[in-house]
């Protein structure tokens, strides 16, 4: 008898030993800096509560994954049996037992629910005098405007630390999922329905943005990137973005301004860019006049008529390299006036002259 | 390969022919017929997963010719097989074969519905696989969200659309069919708190088919009008797309409870037997499987929670999904209880039904993190989840339904397996399993996303390991083939009840004869009664407890 209490004391001991390690991550992430090797960096204000549950959470589960695997294995050694023919007890069950252990994981789940709903108070309440970015997700590009500046960016999102940011997030074509890990946010974006979300970040540096709802083949590409900066740092960006886009825009023809508008109202620089970087598509960059080499071997000459058929068929000749999965864009879509504006404007970006 | 199977015990052996097997309206080869189909499909299945640990393995290359589209077809047609080719179907195996032997029935209530059931399962099959001779596979995952899988060109979503409508009206016939026997055909004396507790299961699993599946009919042929007939249900201006998913969990959350509570039958039915010892607190598991199917019809929204759905939604969709983890736990610790003080044999249906329990606990465990709507909304979608309902459904119902086979097949065929075999199967499954999707979880909260063809190199480590995981387990399949093959062509003689049981199909010879039950068995005790001096007694002479009419062999009548 004196044994086995002493058995069962080393048990309770052993799995509150184990408890209390898993609650050692508990408010660990209050640090400012300390990154925990279980989670992303606690880059915004909401990511220090998002992981105070998680570690409650797994304090509480893994005292009973061990309690329940423990008591498994000493069931296992203690009552195997020794010889054929052996019976148990014919027992069937005990009523206290089963309101003990009815009630305690109900009380446990209702504790583990009002903390949370506590937090997701917290989420839900976006501060009123919050900077409000407009966020599109769109296969397989997220677009960004800064609405108070009226700059917007791809892909790239800046952002001032320490300051409330409202994301107005939508989708072009399909539902996708803004999902920034650092931040511990997410919200799916829906066609045609504006949906919100606001984070304060609290570490300067960049942080990787993820869609998180399947989109079509280019789903694993559709990524980005936040860069959290200081205040002054930001408007400087913001300074230097509206005078870029100025200088483009006075540089173009107007036809390359119509065909500017189409290839931003379009969507095509989620894959293509401008500046001779390689996304899912070419770039445009010196595209004009240059020989690529196709799939089967063969080479093309990218003129009029080759833009034109990659726009209207673009599997038709897919250039080596490069995944097939640009999607058509028939005369509803883009006017063949318009095709002409487009090309004006990727002649614009220089050519190359090949033989 | 069947070839032994009993058409008629009382008219001597009569060797079934192909027709009989295809013209067949039998419970028990029907039964079999599912379980053969759909092991086949588990075997497509796991093909594909390992087609797709194979892309995972290396990043930035298209690996074998896998690019990113045919990855995401890789994963719709995996979710889709493994759900409903593999796991449903052999639970309606089981169910068809046992249930009616259980309840000490001749036959499910509607045979020849049932072998309709059978065939439209055979023809939803081919209709989801026709993409592949037709050219173009579903690329929407097996959840179809719109407006993706109605703007997804060639006819991928078409032939997922119709196959998995025919494959619901499988489930729906299936589901009436198991309904209707368990109510009227049980024989006298079997009332329901004297039901083995996987006819309960049974039971439950049948009501939420036919309850859950219509909502899923309702939302695919609306992807399939909004496909070809210019309506707006989920897509173009005035489409909800968010109504599709609500629709689509409406069915998808019980569906759950439809893969996995049977296996919680099969389990309850193992433990007794191999403990020899009454199950612990038999009403406490029966009604717990009728409130997790009841209150399952009430937690959808949680798969939503990072939707846009109302925020005011979200905290009585936690609160429910946490108090579906109640009878869970209830369960989970009845299970263990069972053990105590029991006297435990480990033949491999019992080593299967502990690996269960472990496996199982986890995937209900990381549920509650899940439930958690600040928590869910850092790893809605991520690996996180797919590690989750992995325990759930590999951990808990493919263990279980190993547990189920490794117990019941010497009853399908009257021949027995290699025990040997049957643990090496156990123990590489449950190393490579947990290689494979126990890191899922911290990917998962570190940001690895669900249903990317590619993860960059931050995560390229974690992603071989998981895969040399999915190959341990793929081997571990070939393990159970050989052990059927060596059953069939050398598997020694397994007697009418190897294990000793008490639940009345073992009663009977193996393979049981065509008609069953000569005579109607009459039912005088409930269905676990070990822990009793072994050997028949004469009937109204009292054992030990005081309790009366303990007659071992259940008050067959003779």
């Amino acid at each position: 008898m004196a044994q086995s209490t002493k058995r069962i004391k080393s048990i309770s001991f052993f799995l509150l030993l184990i408890s209390f390690f898993c609650l050692l991550g508990f408010g660990q992430s209050n640090q400012p800096q300390t990154s925990s090797p279980l989670m992303p960096p606690a880059a915004s204000t909401i990511s220090i509560d998002v992981d105070n549950i998680y570690y409650l959470i797994l304090a509480v589960t893994s005292f009973f994954f061990f309690l329940v695997v423990f008591l498994l294995i000493y069931f296992i050694i203690k009552y195997r049996a020794k010889k054929p023919g052996e019976e148990g007890i014919n027992f069937h069950g005990h009523m206290g037992l089963e309101i003990v252990w009815t009630i305690v994981p109900a009380v446990i789940f209702i504790i583990i629910a009002i903390y949370s709903a506590e937090i997701l108070q917290k989420i839900d309440n976006v501060p009123a005098d919050a900077m409000v970015i407009n966020v599109t997700g769109e296969q397989f590009i997220w677009h960004f405007e800064y609405a108070a500046d009226g700059v917007k960016s791809d892909k790239i999102m800046h952002v001032p630390l320490n300051k409330p940011i409202v994301l107005n997030i939508e989708a072009k074509d399909v539902i996708h999922s803004f999902w920034v890990p650092a931040f511990r946010i997410k919200q799916d974006a829906l066609p045609h329905e504006q949906r919100e979300t606001w984070f304060q970040a609290r570490l300067t540096g960049e942080f990787p943005i993820r869609c998180a709802e399947l989109c079509g083949p280019g789903h694993s590409q559709m990524l980005g990137t936040v860069i959290v900066e200081t205040e002054t740092q930001f408007a400087a960006w913001i300074q230097e973005e509206k005078e870029k886009a100025n200088a483009q825009e006075n540089a173009l023809s107007d036809s390359a301004k119509r065909g500017l508008d189409v290839i931003q109202h379009q969507g095509c620089m989620g894959c293509h860019t401008i500046d001779g970087s390689k996304l899912v598509g070419p770039t445009w960059l010196g595209l004009y006049g240059k020989t690529e080499t196709l799939d089967d071997g063969s080479q093309v000459k990218v003129d009029e008529a080759y833009i034109l058929e990659s726009i209207r068929d673009p599997n038709a000749k897919v250039v080596n390299a490069f995944p097939a999965i640009m999607p058509t864009f028939g005369p509803e879509k883009i006017s063949d006036d318009q095709i002409k504006d487009v090309l004006e404007y990727i002649e614009s970006l220089g050519t190359t002259k090949s033989k | 390969m069947q070839q032994g199977y009993a058409l008629d015990n009382s008219h001597g052996h009569h060797k079934l022919t192909w027709r009989d097997w295809i013209f067949t309206t039998n419970h028990k080869q029907i039964g079999i017929l599912y379980i053969g189909t759909a092991f086949f499909f588990f075997l497509v299945g796991g093909v594909l997963a390992l087609l797709m640990r194979v892309k995972l393995a290396a990043t930035g290359t298209d690996i074998l010719g896998i690019t990113s589209e045919k990855y995401n077809e890789l994963i719709t047609l995996h979710g889709t097989v493994m759900i409903f080719m593999w796991v449903m179907p052999v639970f309606s195996g089981f169910i068809n074969f046992i249930v009616p032997l259980m309840i000490g029935a001749k036959d499910m209530a509607f045979p020849r519905l049932n072998a309709l059931s059978y065939w439209l399962l055979i023809s939803g099959s081919l209709l989801m696989m026709s993409g592949f001779v037709l050219g173009g596979l579903p690329d929407a995952g097996w959840t179809m969200y719109a407006p993706w899988s109605i703007l997804s060109p060639g006819i991928g979503s078409d032939t997922w659309i119709l196959g998995v409508q025919v494959l619901g009206f499988s489930s729906i016939f299936g589901g009436v069919n198991f309904i209707v026997t368990i109510l009227r055909m049980r024989t006298t004396g079997m009332t329901f708190h004297r039901m083995p507790l996987f006819v309960w299961a049974s039971f439950v699993t049948a009501a939420l088919l036919v309850l859950a599946i219509p909502a899923l009919t309702v939302a695919v042929f609306l992807v399939m009008f909004d496909r070809h007939l210019g309506t707006t249900f989920f897509s173009g201006a005035g489409g909800d797309a968010l109504l599709y998913q609500n629709l689509f969990w409406f069915f998808g959350h019980p569906e759950v409870y439809i893969l996995i509570l049977p296996a919680f039958g099969i389990v309850s039915e193992i433990l007794p037997v191999f403990a020899r010892k009454p199950i612990f607190g038999y009403k406490a598991i029966a009604y717990s499987s009728a409130s997790i199917g009841a209150i399952g019809f009430f937690v959808w929204a949680h798969h939503m929670f990072t939707s846009g759905m109302p925020a005011s939604f979200r905290i009585p969709f936690m609160v429910s999904t946490m108090i579906v983890g109640v009878p869970t736990a209830v369960k989970i610790f009845n299970w263990t209880a069972t053990l105590w003080r029991g006297k435990l044999y480990f033949k491999a249906p019992m080593v299967w039904a502990l690996g269960f329990i472990t496996l199982f606990l986890i995937g209900g465990l990381s549920g509650i993190f899940l439930a958690s709507v600040p928590f869910d909304i850092h790893v809605q979608d991520t690996y996180f989840v797919v590690a989750h309902f992995h325990y759930v459904l590999f951990g808990g119902a493919i263990f279980g339904i190993f547990a189920g086979l490794y117990f019941w097949l010497p009853k399908m065929f009257g021949k027995m397996y290699s025990d040997r075999m049957a643990k090496a199967h156990f123990w590489l499954t449950f190393i490579g399993f947990n290689m494979t999707f126990f890191p899922m979880h911290q990917a998962g909260v570190l940001g690895m996303a669900r249903r990317y063809a590619d993860h960059g190199p931050e995560f390229s480590d974690i992603n071989l390991f998981m895969t040399i995981g999915a190959f341990v387990m793929g081997l571990a399949q070939l393990i159970f083939i050989w052990n059927m093959v060596w059953m069939f062509r050398k598997g020694p003689v397994a007697g009418d009840n190897p294990w000793n049981s008490k639940t009345l199909e073992w009663q009977l010879s193996s393979p049981p004869p065509a008609e069953n039950f000569e005579t109607p068995p009459v039912i005088t005790e409930g269905p676990y009664e070990y822990g009793l001096p072994y050997g028949p007694r004469v009937a109204g002479a009292a054992a030990g407890g005081g309790e009366q009419d303990h007659d071992f062999d259940r008050g067959i009548s003779r």
